[in-house]
């Protein structure tokens, strides 16, 4: 029976990760380091929900970028002896396919010194948009509460656990919250829960948030070859085409901006970074 | 000082206390050895748990006695009531004095033997009797379901009679382990009042409130990490014992049976529960009749019905109704019943997650 303790995976948006700074130091032999996210989450393993939006099948290495509401999770899945189901998993996906994985975080650093994650899968499994949408709306619930629970800590000054606790929140959150606030006392929550917001606004609209992302992230790349960017009428124009609003245009710029899959050129024109 | 006036911490109080219940121990410290006693004190006004580290050793349970200058504590987050060298106690053999008996009220969620008479409300169902010997006459024991919104548990009455259908209050009944969960038992002269109350029940938990053993819980999210042990599996038709063969090694004669069964990791993003489900369960997810499941008839191999175990079973989100059972190393959620979260179910869970962060 396989009975050793698991580490518990943990579903948070690709937002969360993305804005991580702090990872725990480790002794030699120790694996794989806990994360801190700015939301406090201390994790090292995660279930995530998307679709894939590029992927780069080598023999040694399968590369996927899976997109949720909220942004990109980068996932590499190595050739493993133990493990080929994995891969090979892996490389039966194509653009658009939804999947639900859980698997490892492994924080790298650029020569830069710019910190960033993968995920090594342990597990891809194959979605439908019924995953997809209750993943996301479980992991805004989680998140939310996560972020209620910061700012209860940030009114009570150091903010205590028993307190929180004693307001409705578990445990585990009210450990967050602390966690939060020790290591990023600044991190700007509100802008965390606006995002949220939009993220749930694009699910409600038939959880085709993905599709509509990818097709806007499309016209932008086809039309700014020539350097100057892509126009915002041209971008509105063939989103229509697609009977995508120009309401839901506005909010999918500002996701992708805050993602930073595209920049403003100039006033209203876009390019793909 | 009357028990109920006890509102916290304080010292060098005096009361005057009928002695509930009293068990000795041994103090496990190096330095001193001896025994200390605890138990519970209680007078007309209610009852509170207590440790003497210094106590006359033929005082019994029933006693009444006037314990001047003790003091009051917090363990366990409960008051307690602290008896050592400086307090003096002193037998009243000509009192009278009915205890007032006071019970927490717990969800059944949340019961633990940590206290060990509780108070609990909920509706009374799946009644069944059944007959003893004790002491040479016949007796009847009644089992039943309680369930409030929170859960359910099974509790056995002897010699009290319990009507299916009602919403009951019960006052002090005793909880216990037995394999793995909790139950609770009441006897003759234990308060059972009829209430009227409605439980809504089925709401679905998070993982991470789930604490303790508790029948007919609902918990929703992806099942992961699928054990290759799950699937088609052979058991004895006398022991029912899994076969890793084709025969038993203690009845190999005796044939064997086909029975299904999934292990599978429960995760709903507050935590993870180690889950299993059974024939009843799974034959109904994998259409899966009686004829595939009659060890001469049937056509399926094990790889098979795992492959379809997992394509069932993974990458769609579930609602499951089950019981948790506490194993060796963890809770095991026993499901009972499976139903995939349409997007109507997922709207229903929405409002149940919103109306939690009012
Ligand atoms: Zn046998």
């Amino acid at each position: 029976m396989m009975q050793r303790k698991r580490e518990t995976a943990r579903w948070i948006f690709s937002k969360e990760l993305k804005d991580t700074t702090v990872v725990e130091e480790t002794k030699e032999g120790e694996g794989r380091p806990y994360i801190i996210t700015p939301l406090g989450t201390r994790i090292k393993r995660i279930l995530l929900c998307g679709s894939v939006t590029s992927r780069n099948v080598e023999e040694n290495m399968t590369r996927l970028t899976v997109a949720d509401p909220t942004g990109s999770f980068y996932l590499s899945i190595f050739q493993s002896e133990y493990t080929p189901e994995v891969k090979a998993s892996a490389d039966t996906l194509e653009n658009n396919s939804m999947v639900l994985v859980y698997g490892r975080i492994n924080p790298f650093k650029t020569n830069e010194g710019a910190l960033y994650f993968s995920v090594n899968p342990e597990m891809i499994i194959r979605a439908d948009s019924g995953a997809l949408n209750y993943w996301s709306i479980r992991t805004a619930h989680l998140t939310r509460r996560k972020i209620y629970a910061i700012r209860e800590a940030k009114k009570n000054g150091a903010g205590d656990i028993e307190n929180l606790v004693k307001l409705g929140y578990s445990r585990d959150e009210a450990e967050s919250a602390i966690n939060s606030l020790k290591h990023y006392g600044n991190y700007n929550v509100e802008a965390f829960l606006e995002a949220l917001s939009m993220a749930e606004k694009s699910l409600v609209s038939g959880g085709k948030n993905a599709e509509v992302r990818d097709y806007i992230l499309g016209i932008i790349a086809e039309n700014s070859s020539d350097g100057k960017g892509c126009r915002y009428e041209d971008i509105v124009e063939a989103a229509s085409k697609k009977d995508i609003d120009q309401s839901t245009v506005d909010e999918v710029l500002n996701i992708l901006g805050s993602d930073g899959e595209i920049f403003e050129v100039s006033l209203k024109r876009y390019k793909v970074i | 000082m009357n028990i109920a006036e006890i509102e916290g911490e304080t010292k060098g109080i005096d009361v005057t206390v009928k002695i509930v219940s009293l068990k000795q121990a041994e103090t496990k410290k190096s330095s001193s050895q001896g025994v200390y006693y605890y138990g519970i004190l209680g007078d007309e006004t209610g009852t509170m748990p207590f440790t003497a580290w210094n106590f006359p050793t033929t005082l019994r349970q029933g006693d009444i006695v006037e314990i001047r200058n003790c003091s009051v504590g917090k363990y366990n987050d409960s008051l307690r009531i602290y008896v050592d060298s400086r307090s003096e106690v002193l037998l009243k053999p000509e009192a009278e004095m009915n205890v007032k008996r006071v019970y927490r009220n717990y969800k059944i969620k949340n019961i633990t033997p940590k206290d060990l008479y509780i108070s609990v409300e909920g509706k009374v169902s799946d009644v069944i009797k059944k007959n003893y010997e004790k002491d040479g006459s016949s007796r009847e024991v009644t089992y039943f379901t309680l369930s409030d919104d929170t859960g359910s548990i099974r509790v056995s009455s002897f010699g009290r009679e319990i009507m299916e259908g009602r919403t009951v209050k019960i006052e002090g009944a005793k909880v216990s382990e037995y394999n793995g969960r909790y139950r609770l038992t009441i006897f003759e002269n234990t308060p059972v009042i009829m209430i009227d109350k409605a439980f809504d029940t089925g709401k679905t938990y998070d993982i991470s409130d789930v604490n303790g053993p508790v029948d007919q819980i609902s918990l929703a999210g992806f099942a992961i990490a699928i054990s290759d042990r799950s699937g088609l599996l052979r058991r004895c038709n006398t022991c029912r014992k899994m076969l890793d063969d084709v025969r038993c090694p203690d009845h190999p004669d005796d044939g064997f049976f086909l029975d299904l069964f999934a292990s599978f990791i429960l995760t709903d993003g507050s935590g993870e529960m180690h889950s299993t489900c059974g024939k009843a369960v799974l034959s109904k997810l994998l259409s899966l009749g009686e004829q595939d499941l009659d060890p001469m008839k049937t056509r399926l191999t094990k790889r098979e019905v795992l492959e379809s175990l997992k394509k069932a079973l993974y990458g769609r989100p579930f609602l499951m109704k089950g019981d948790a059972v506490q194993g060796e190393n963890n809770l095991n959620y026993r499901v009972k019943e499976i139903t995939e979260l349409d997007e109507k179910g997922i709207s229903k869970l929405l409002l149940e997650m919103e109306a939690d962060l009012a």
